[in-house]
């Protein structure tokens, strides 16, 4: 789990996605919601209004309808006979059917009855007061008129019609009827059930703050509470009234009364809450789903730029290996695709750079190799720099003999058999255009042959240093110029040789060919002719050299100076030519009797001779110089079907231990080498101090 | 990952927050019933109380008269379902079962009157929820008589007293059943016997009607005396004595009349005068989809501070014993006295038809002017007849 850090693109961009899903959402739903209560509101109240409305036409309707039913009273027959008979249980009969069939106790109508003179006779059912001010009942027995009226009695509002009652004949009104009916409850649920809303009366104005409950619908409590927060302006719906309450102010004849109609906000808040609910529902799944979204979007992003971030930082440690690359076709995508050009170029860069370090190794090891090494040493050096550069199994180096236009294996190098390269003594050659070497040899031009088998310029050779097992093979002409000095053969690469191998063979081959070339030039130079030693100047540096090795390792070394004796008899004999063949007979001789790379031969003189032995005590040079004695006594040059035999002297010097300086090693050796001769020839004198006498003499 | 749990759970929570916080609907429960201005201002307060009691209900209240409620009721019902609830006289309950209008009820039914709870039961099944008793009793003006009578020489004496002009002696709907009753009962008439077989004769029928109009006769009763007239002049100090029920006071309240109420005072059968015991209560609607919340509300009704309620703010006596054994005042008393004595309304399926033949035959017998003697025999025997072709359908000969 990554710690929470807000300065994470992981942490901020998902939080600005949640706020850019969810805000608006929500604010959304707020102002909807909003929107919604002020319209339902406006609804309600556009209701309450509409009923007020409806209130007041069902009210005048009643009234008007009491009108009416007051004429059909006042013009019944029978009422008549009753009040001029005054059969008052009758007439109470009668009014109570009356009362009865025209639906007027409903809202508790009172029916009063008076006499010509306006005395009250019956009233159904009976109250204890009369319901009609007399002014309407004159006014109905004086002028026959009838009309209705609103009126506050005490505390109820009464609305009431007075007609007069006439008898068939009589001219006057032989009585009054009235009735009348109190805005009551009852009257109020009679209304309700046109209005469909509950309804109220109050006495009083509105502006007054001051209403008096007359009846209502709802009970006494409820009504008067309402009324209340209404006069509070406390009924919207924002507060979650009950109901909400509209009045409209009407007249009555001595005073003021306000129609109130109340509608229940219950159903209406429950449509708000349920939208409003739903809005939320809806708003928070949206939110939901868009935070989900956003975060899988953000987190697709993220993951997208801490891949980047993270893919930089591979390059950055060097980690080039693994590709970069997003699935995106977007911005993200072209940015990985860069980067990962740029781990391309980087890598490339870096592996050329590596390939160029390697060829330096390579070469700077060719380099040294070439700088100490000569002859067969070099080129093993070479076979086995070669081999390891490309990875192959083995090889060989063979060089051009060109007297007898063939190649002659030198060197061979199988890491499985030895562990170092090693001369090839036997004579082992191809022909050029023999094999693959050899057509390499006769063509100048490098072969890959990764399939040795189905190669019909393979041709396989037996001895004892290589293995005959080859599977592959590379093989590359040592050459400079057009001139041809050898082939380099490398075998077995587990994968086989690639085009790269070439080249980087040849830049090899090539720098070989030219050490090789050189190292063959220098050795002409400082090569005797006839012998094939080396010359006398690189003998005086060779030692001067060695010496100074020797004090540096605290060593010791020797010095061998040997000639050939009686020398001047062959010449003089058998000629010179015999004299020279005695001499390259006696330098072969010595050659095959030092240590090959170690001990260096050269001709120091005419007939003379000179070995130096590093890491050589005085006794060991002596050794060696008896062992050359014997050889060279051994062996003899035919001349004209004669064996003639040959003999050498000997001197041997050490050096710190005889000597300090190279002229004085070379005197002492060469005292020793007189003393031999003093002693009669074919044989070898280490110096010593007794020999200072000699020194003398030759002096 | 964590964080999107988090939000997760958050979201849900509001969500759920917010659909809780919808409001919650209140079950709206209908009531019909028949009331004067004072019931209704007391219904209408106990529909408050129930609302604050029970918020999940509301109690819809429809004010039907009398004689509309139960034809309005049978008519309507099956269509519209409505109402949950109806406020009903004991004796339509056997013609609303049979007609298959109401539901039982299951009702805690310790406290209450165990006579209005057998008003209630038909077939063994309580039917109706009692609320108060109906019964009458005499009524007497206080400035007009000191002693209420109890004999039928009582009531000639009193019409021999002088009155006023124009005042009467004795008022009552003498053409009604109902309040003809008491003279049927002491006469030792009977509808029904202890089968729910019809048990009207004529003999007790016939000296109760022939007392009736003897009152007529004797003028104590004067002619074409209604229940209007009667509390019309009763109210207006025309008349000494009336015989009804609590329903009434308060129209001699609002006329500040000094009046009391005492046992009905005897015919001259040897019986005692007997009225019968009314109940009135409330039924379930067989067709109501909400029978266990009509039911609750119901039981509101039944429960102690309602019934207290409705002795303080109604005329008729509650049901509830404990309400019941309380002190009451005197009026109260002794329409509770004449309860004890009084004959249980029967719920007959058969009573519709009984009251439309014996207030027929009474109307025949006191207004008609007519039937006296044999031609009123005769009548009686009509009527019976008619009402054991009536009983037969109702298995009830």
């Amino acid at each position: 789990m990554m710690p929470f850090n807000f300065r994470s693109i992981r942490v901020r961009l998902p939080l600005l996605f949640m706020v850019v899903a969810t805000v608006p959402a929500l604010v959304s739903v707020v102002w909807i919601s909003n929107v919604l209560t002020d319209r339902m509101e406006e609804i309600l109240q556009q209701r309450v209004n509409d009923g007020v409305t409806v209130v007041e036409n069902v009210l005048q309707q009643y009234t008007e309808d009491l009108l009416l039913k007051g004429r059909v009273v006042a013009q019944t027959q029978q009422i008549q006979e009753l009040l001029r008979s005054r059969n008052k249980i009758a007439l109470i009969n009668e009014l109570s059917t009356l009362n009865q069939d025209l639906q007027l106790t409903l809202y508790g109508t009172v029916i009063e009855v008076f006499d010509e003179s306006g005395q009250a006779v019956v009233s159904e059912p009976k109250k204890r007061t009369q319901q009609v001010p007399d002014r309407m009942i004159y006014t109905a027995l004086r002028r026959n008129e009838f009309k209705v009226s609103r009126f506050f009695a005490k505390d109820q509002l009464r609305i009431a019609t007075a007609l007069p009652i006439f008898y068939p004949g009589q001219p006057r009104a032989i009585g009054a009827v009235t009735l009348s009916f109190n805005v009551s409850d009852r009257l109020a649920d009679e209304i309700r059930k046109i209005a469909v809303s509950e309804v109220m009366f109050f006495k009083g104005r509105v502006k007054d703050k001051s209403l008096t409950l007359l009846a209502s619908t709802l009970d006494e409590s409820t009504s008067t509470s309402l009324i209340e927060r209404y006069l509070k302006n406390e009924l919207n719906l924002k507060r979650r009234p009950d109901y909400v309450l509209a009045t409209r102010q009407s007249n009555a004849r001595n005073g003021l009364y306000q129609l109130g109609v109340a509608v229940e906000t219950r159903n209406m808040l429950a449509v708000i809450d349920s939208l409003r609910n739903l809005l939320y529902l809806i708003a928070v799944v949206a939110a939901l789903l868009g935070l989900l979204s956003a975060l899988g979007l953000s987190r697709r992003l993220v993951q997208y730029i801490v891949y980047l971030v993270q893919a930089a930082r591979k390059v950055e440690r060097g980690e080039l290996d693994d590709p970069i690359h997003l699935a995106s076709q977007d911005e993200l995508g072209g940015l990985a695709e860069h980067l990962d050009a740029m781990r391309r170029e980087i890598k490339s860069t870096l592996e050329q750079k590596e390939v160029m370090i390697d060829n330096l190794m390579v070469r700077d090891q060719l380099n040294q190799a070439i700088i100490r090494k000569v002859g067969n040493e070099l080129l093993k050096e070479v076979l086995m720099i070669i081999i390891h550069s490309v990875n192959a199994q083995k090889g060989s180096i063979m060089m051009v003999d060109k007297a007898q236009e063939q190649l002659l294996l030198k060197v061979v190098y199988d890491p499985m058999q030895s562990e170092q390269p090693e001369n090839v003594l036997e004579e082992i050659s191809f022909a050029f255009g023999e094999g693959i070497a050899g057509e390499v040899a006769r063509s100048g031009e490098s072969v890959i042959c990764n399939d040795t088998q189905n190669d019909k310029r393979f041709k396989t050779y037996r001895f004892q240093q290589m293995d005959k097992r080859i599977w592959n093979m590379i093989c590359i002409p040592l050459k400079v110029g057009e001139s041809i000095l050898g082939v380099v053969s490398l075998d077995n690469k587990g994968e086989g040789f690639t085009e790269e191998d070439l080249t980087k063979v040849n830049h090899l081959a090539g720098q070989v060919a030219i050490a090789v070339q050189n190292a063959e030039l220098y050795e002409r130079s400082i090569t005797d002719g006839l012998t094939q030693l080396f010359i006398r100047r690189y003998f005086d540096d060779h030692l001067e050299q060695e010496m100074k090795r020797t004090l540096r390792s605290k060593n010791s070394m020797a010095l061998l100076l040997f000639d050939i004796d009686h020398f001047k008899r062959f010449n003089d004999t058998y000629g010179h030519q015999v004299g020279d063949w005695v001499i390259q007979k006696v330098a072969a001789v010595a050659k095959s009797c030092i240590r090959d790379g170690l001990d260096m031969a050269a001709r120091y003189g005419g007939e003379e001779f000179a070995i130096v032995m590093p890491d050589t005590d005085l006794a060991g040079a002596v050794q060696v110089a008896e062992r050359l004695r014997q050889a060279v006594e051994n062996s003899f040059v035919y001349h004209e079907g004669n064996k003639l035999t040959i003999t050498i002297s000997l001197g041997c010097s050490a050096f710190p231990a005889q000597a300090d300086d190279k002229e004085t090693l070379i005197q002492l050796a060469d005292t020793a080498l007189y003393a031999s001769k003093h002693k009669g020839r074919n044989c070898t004198t280490a110096y010593s101090e007794e020999l200072s006498v000699y020194m003398n003499l030759d002096a | 990952m964590k964080y999107i749990q988090i939000f997760s759970t958050l979201m849900i929570g509001l969500l759920l927050t917010s659909c809780s916080t919808v409001t919650t609907r209140p079950l709206e429960l209908t009531l019909w019933l028949d009331t004067n201005d004072k019931e209704i201002r007391y219904f209408k307060k106990m529909a408050q109380k129930l609302r604050e009691k029970h918020p999940q209900y509301r109690l819809k209240m429809r004010f039907i008269s009398f004689d509309n409620l139960k034809p309005r009721f049978q008519g309507q019902v099956g269509e519209t379902r409505e109402p949950d609830i109806l406020y009903m006289a004991n004796d339509w309950i056997g013609e609303l079962v049979e007609q298959n209008l109401l539901r039982p009820l299951v009702l805690d039914t310790q406290n209450l009157d165990p006579a209005a709870l057998k008003s209630m039961r038909y077939r063994g099944r309580l039917y109706g929820a009692p609320f108060v008793f109906q019964t009458i009793g005499l009524v007497y003006n206080k400035n007009h008589v000191k002693t209420p009578p109890t004999q039928p020489a009582d009531l000639f004496r009193l019409q021999a007293s002088p009155h006023p002009q124009g005042a009467y002696t004795l008022l009552y709907d003498i053409g009604s059943f109902y309040y003809h009753a008491p003279w049927f009962h002491a006469c030792g008439g009977r509808l029904f016997d202890a089968q729910g077989k019809l048990a009207i004769t004529p003999e007790p029928l016939y000296r109760s009607i022939q007392w009736a109009q003897t009152l007529q006769t004797k003028n104590i009763v004067p002619r074409g005396s209604s229940y209007s007239a009667m509390v019309n002049l009763f109210a207006s100090e025309q008349a000494d004595l009336m015989i009804t029920g609590p329903w009434s006071l308060s129209v001699l309240d609002d006329n500040e009349l000094s009046y009391g109420v005492a046992p009905l005072p005897q015919s001259p059968c040897s019986g005692a005068s007997v009225p019968f015991m009314g109940v009135k209560g409330f039924g379930l609607n067989q067709f109501s989809e909400n029978t266990e919340a009509a039911q609750e509300v119901i039981s509101f009704f039944m429960s102690e501070a309602v019934q207290q309620a409705a002795l303080e703010g109604l005329d008729n006596l509650p049901v509830h014993k404990k309400v019941l054994s309380a002190d009451l005042p005197a009026d109260k008393q002794a329409f509770q006295a004449q309860l004890k004595s009084a004959v249980p309304m029967p719920n007959h399926p058969m009573m519709k038809y009984i009251w439309q033949e014996m207030n027929f035959l009474l109307g025949q017998s006191v207004h008609g002017n007519t039937l006296q003697g044999a031609p009123l025999r005769h009548q009686i025997e009509k009527s019976l007849d008619r009402l054991q072709r009536e009983a037969k359908k109702y298995d009830a000969l």
